[in-house]
């Protein structure tokens, strides 16, 4: 499967059949989707699932279509394939046009989840609700098109704690009118030049550093590297998400807009603190990002020399003052390359994720000490947030609003 | 009489420093502090006695192994070893324990 992945150098970006993948682990994933599942005045569930079906479809599409094959048993090993490689689990797919079964084992947002709260929280209903959207995207790229097949979680481990997930996948009473992924999106024409950052750290050499690393899913279907447990996401199954859950929100009440604008906003806060802080305390950050650092400032610069590796876009602190302040360029980023081609009419700055990220990394740096490797746990993500002197941000320049990039800051509160 | 124990025998029966901590998930990983950095040629010989393959990324190395993975680095001196199967961990520190302490002993030796 590494042989599908695309690296677009100069724009930072990596796309898998058509569609761009990023990194992000599970912490963030756990995160963004109780965000979206908690309000219950909101089907957030639905968003999910229909999120997944809709952008996993194009991905898988584009892959039955190479393989050039009708045959109901190739696809469906393409599509456990596929689902192992980007970290999600393993799949068992058995069943013909009128529906089938899908047995999910070493599921990401189970195990995940169990692992993050199972020995406090006894869960009561299924997670997978990503699984789910791609069961039912995986019958809909084999037997049908987009919209045809519906599925139904109806056993899963974080509640029963057993061996495997069941999914059930029946074909739709009646076929759902469903929106396509926008692909790569609106992407920038070319590279903005950027002003050299003062720093050691050579981010084209963590780049390539990073993106010969053959990160896969194992024989489980997970990736475990830089002390967390990753998965290669198509971005745009975030985006939409993101975007779907604040527009469900303004239709309830246009109030709560910036309610959900602000819990997006943590996600990107929590991203960074758990897997920014996991990787700058791995093998893996000593070994290629360490030996270039050579004062604290240079730490953001690992961090977003990491982050331009992951498949996000060109991200790159262009100023950094040491336990201060930074100014962060993000040309092309990932949200915004969805935004502009899915919302042409709209001109507001919505990179919500990076606008959470980027005081994130000044606060794991400055405010938790990470070159201290401290345990990076929610006892310490709330002492650290419950004191003064956090960093906030903000999105000064945005592509949305016709900035050629999107740029942001981070300062004390 | 039995001979005074050498050096390599007190590195072998010391417990190799190591710190065992959850990961992300269901996983645990365990890190093995060396008293120095291995070199690329004594983490092939790593390697070729646990029974396994080892690709190089610059300064990191992976070696993959039946039972997991030892992420290693040429320029810190910590091994990361993320067993399969959890129950397989004490079996794969003891063997790193005596193949390490062999190397280790015989660079430090001289």
């Amino acid at each position: 499967m590494l042989e599908h992945l695309q690296v677009d150098r100069p724009r930072k970006l990596v796309s898998f059949w058509g569609e761009p993948v990023i990194f992000h682990c599970h912490h963030y994933n756990l995160f963004l989707q109780q965000t979206i599942e908690d309000p219950d005045w909101i089907d957030g569930i639905s968003i999910l699932r229909t999120s997944a079906q809709e952008i996993f479809y194009s991905l898988l599409h584009e892959a039955l279509t190479q393989h050039r094959t009708r045959d109901p048993q190739v696809g469906f090993q393409v599509a456990a394939e596929i689902f192992a490689f980007l970290g999600f689990g393993r799949l068992e797919i058995t069943g013909t046009d009128q529906g089938g079964t899908v047995k999910l084992y070493h599921s990401h947002y189970a195990e995940g989840w169990l692992g993050k709260y199972g020995e406090q929280v006894n869960r009561t209903k299924p997670i997978d609700h990503l699984a789910v959207g791609y069961a039912a995207a995986l019958f809909d790229a084999v037997f049908g098109e987009l919209g045809h097949y519906v599925a139904e979680e109806t056993s899963c481990i974080a509640v029963t704690r057993g061996e495997h997930c069941l999914i059930q996948v029946v074909p739709a009473a009646v076929p759902r009118r469903l929106t396509p992924s926008p692909r790569m999106g609106q992407l920038i024409d070319q590279p903005q030049p950027l002003p050299d950052p003062k720093t050691s750290v050579d981010y084209d050499a963590v780049n390539e550093a990073l993106w010969s690393l053959p990160l896969m899913g194992d024989e489980t279907g997970q990736i475990r590297a830089f002390n967390v447990l990753l998965t290669r996401m198509p971005a745009n199954f975030y985006n939409r998400i993101q975007y779907r859950f604040l527009e469900a929100l303004r239709q309830v009440n246009p109030e709560l807009l910036g309610v959900g604008q602000d819990l997006i906003r943590e996600s990107g806060h929590v991203c960074v603190f758990y897997t920014f802080g996991n990787i700058m305390e791995s093998v893996e950050w000593e070994s290629l990002v360490l030996p270039m650092i050579q004062s604290d400032t240079d730490w953001i610069h690992g961090g977003y020399a990491v982050a331009s590796s992951l498949g996000w876009g060109r991200w790159q602190a262009v100023e950094v003052t040491s336990n201060q302040d930074c100014r962060v360029v993000i040309d092309g980023n990932y949200e915004a390359n969805y935004f502009l081609a899915s919302h042409p009419d709209r001109h507001e700055p919505a990179c919500y994720f990076a606008q959470g990220a980027v005081p994130a990394m000044m606060n794991i740096v400055y405010n938790g000490k990470v070159a201290d490797k401290p345990t990076l746990d929610q006892a310490f993500y709330n002492r650290l947030f419950q004191r003064g002197g956090v960093f906030q941000g903000s999105e000064v320049k945005a592509r949305e609003k016709g900035d050629p990039w999107c740029e942001f800051t981070a300062y004390r509160a | 009489m039995s001979s005074p124990p050498t050096e390599l025998d007190s590195f072998i029966t010391s417990e190799l420093p190591r710190t065992r901590r959850r990961e992300c998930g269901l996983g645990w990983a365990v890190d093995i502090h060396l008293p120095r950095c291995l070199t690329w040629a004594e983490l092939e010989q790593l390697t070729q006695t646990l029974g396994g393959s080892c690709r190089r990324f610059g300064n990191l190395i992976w070696l993959d192994l039946a039972g997991g993975r030892i992420t290693a680095s040429l320029v810190t001196p910590r091994l990361t070893l993320r067993p399969r199967d959890p129950r397989q961990e004490g079996q794969m520190t003891t063997v790193l324990q005596v193949t390490l302490s062999r190397l280790l002993f015989r660079k430090i030796g001289g």
